[in-house]
């Protein structure tokens, strides 16, 4: 049985993942779900000495569920948002973000190492389908220092700030 | 302006033809087709890809708003690689300007504002322009040690260095989007790339005087228009009055050795060639003259001109400052910060760390 039914994971965090070398580990364990447009963003990643390893995705076909989100769908989540909250989103968490919203699934779950992720979570009140890594690790038993922006402290004060930005009535666009 | 139409803008912005786009971005060629000609839509990864191959942002395509004007302005537009230069140079001046809108610090330079009409520009009016420019940003008498800085962090001109052929040209621009920018080719002397920018400084401040082309034509401007930009560029970097003192300080019975002109370039941060011309106007030499004086500096130049010319850096200070910033104050992911400052992710995550307080305050009382 898999520990996460529904995780979304963006670029940043899969390369953090090829870095400690869980990434297989993760795959295992949980229902990786991932945008195609993190795919084509996550193309190689570093090691210690600045090397740089290109990442064959066809490697992982069968072992994680693409998902493309059609870009009416993409538009309309941005819509919510003011312009300048939106423009700061990756495509590819924009794409990420557009999905968890629009399936549904509140056991979905979204990583990543980004505080804008955390924060449009928090500011449309989706604070509970923010996951960092450094919780996965927990969940699965492996026990990992992670970079701080992977780390659950991280992940409450951006979903946090979210949260008090949306009080404030920036951000989302009030309809 | 819809999305597809917003691919075929860009592939032909870019100059490039729908077989190269697919062979750069990994995509069946009847798939542009398909995208262009509203028969299928591509998915965001593609769009992603697309946006890579065009130098635009995927906000670009997603947008409904009216495309801004893209008019960049060459001395010589480069007979190869024209296009993804621009594209390049245009690409670096958005994020440049997002990073300004995100810190809140977008600059509205403070410029000399240009009056003539293109047909009663002179070379007068040229003069006088240098002369209030300097006086206006405070250059003091040797301009050219702190023009860029100035039009940098003052005036909120955009300037790029960026590896180019043919070296002898340069370019710039001035919309509402992004505001003025100048290009500059990094691979050359800090003198010549002075030069460069004094000259483009010319073009935007009197943008309005002869701009009057429509979408995309700014072109090259005319060899009148060139002239006057170089008047301005000498009398900018080598004020008359400046100039004299130089000289008159080394001369001696009304003559200066030619290798104490080497030192007064120098001094100004130009070439000795365009130092030479300066003077050939302001002392009245006559065209024979200024040839054999240029040809006689030339041969000493090997002696002389051994000045240390450090490569700009690859992002101006400013932009690097307000990305960093950007990131650290969560207005930016670690990706897009990766992509403006061209590292890697795991480069990029070292700006950020637990617990620092870059926005601590620091009291100060008037002294």
């Amino acid at each position: 049985m898999t520990k996460f039914d529904l995780l979304l994971l963006d670029a940043g965090v899969i390369l953090h993942l090829f870095e400690l070398d869980l990434w297989i580990a993760v795959l295992d364990r949980c229902n990786v779900y991932l945008v195609g447009t993190v795919i084509t963003e996550a193309k190689y990643w570093e090691d210690d000495d600045g090397n740089r390893h290109p990442i064959n995705w066809s490697e992982y076909d069968g072992r994680y569920t693409r998902i493309d989100v059609p870009i009416a769908d993409i538009k309309r989540f941005n819509s919510n948002f003011e312009r300048s909250y939106f423009e700061k989103l990756d495509p590819g968490e924009s794409e990420a973000l557009a999905y968890l919203c629009d399936c549904k699934d509140e056991d979905a779950l979204i990583s990543s190492g980004d505080a804008i992720v955390y924060r449009v979570l928090g500011n449309i009140d989706k604070q509970e389908q923010g996951v960092s890594l450094e919780e996965i690790f927990g969940r699965l038993g492996m026990s990992r220092k992670v970079d701080w922006p992977y780390s659950k402290r991280f992940r409450l004060e951006k979903t946090r700030k979210g949260f008090e930005e949306n009080l404030q009535g920036y951000g989302r666009i009030k309809k | 302006m819809n999305l597809p139409e917003r691919l075929k803008y860009a592939r032909n912005r870019a100059d490039l033809t729908l077989l190269k786009v697919c062979e750069k971005a990994g995509l069946g060629q009847s798939s542009l087709s398909e995208f262009e000609n509203s028969k299928r839509e591509p998915s965001l990864s593609q769009l992603n890809e697309l946006a890579r191959v065009y130098n635009r942002p995927v906000e670009f395509f997603l947008s409904d708003d009216p495309i801004p004007r893209e008019e960049v302005l060459w001395r010589a537009k480069p007979q190869i690689n024209a296009e993804a230069i621009e594209g390049l140079f245009l690409r670096l001046c958005n994020q440049y300007r997002n990073l300004e809108i995100w810190n809140g610090e977008v600059v509205q330079a403070d410029l000399p504002v240009v009056r003539n009409s293109k047909s009663r520009f002179t070379y007068a009016d040229a003069e006088e322009l240098a002369k209030r420019v300097r006086s206006q940003l405070q250059l003091g008498g040797y301009p050219g040690q702190i023009l860029l800085q100035i039009l940098e962090e003052s005036c909120g001109i955009k300037v790029f260095h960026v590896d180019f052929e043919p070296s002898g040209t340069a370019a710039c621009t001035f919309s509402d989007e992004t505001g003025p920018a100048i290009l500059l080719n990094k691979n050359n002397k800090r003198w010549r790339r002075n030069f460069d920018l004094a000259h483009e400084l010319f073009h935007l401040l009197t943008w309005q005087v002869f701009r009057t082309s429509g979408q995309g034509e700014a072109g090259e401007p005319d060899a009148q228009e060139e002239k006057f930009a170089t008047c301005f560029a000498r009398n900018l970097l080598m004020p008359q009055d400046a100039l004299k003192s130089a000289i008159n300080k080394r001369a001696q019975s009304n003559k200066v050795a030619i290798e104490n002109l080497f030192d007064i370039a120098r001094q100004f941060d130009v070439s000795i060639e365009a130092l030479i011309w300066q003077l050939s106007f302001v002392f009245n030499f006559s065209k024979q003259k200024s040839c054999e004086l240029k040809d006689r500096a030339s041969s000493l130049s090997h002696l002389y001109e051994e000045r240390s010319s450090t490569e700009p850096p690859a992002y101006p200070e400013r932009y690097r400052a307000l990305a960093i910033r950007s990131l650290r104050h969560d207005n930016i992911s670690t990706g897009r910060f990766a992509d403006y400052m061209s590292i890697g992710r795991r480069e990029a995550r070292k700006y950020i760390s637990e617990g620092d307080n870059d926005s601590d305050e620091i009291r100060f009382t008037a002294a």
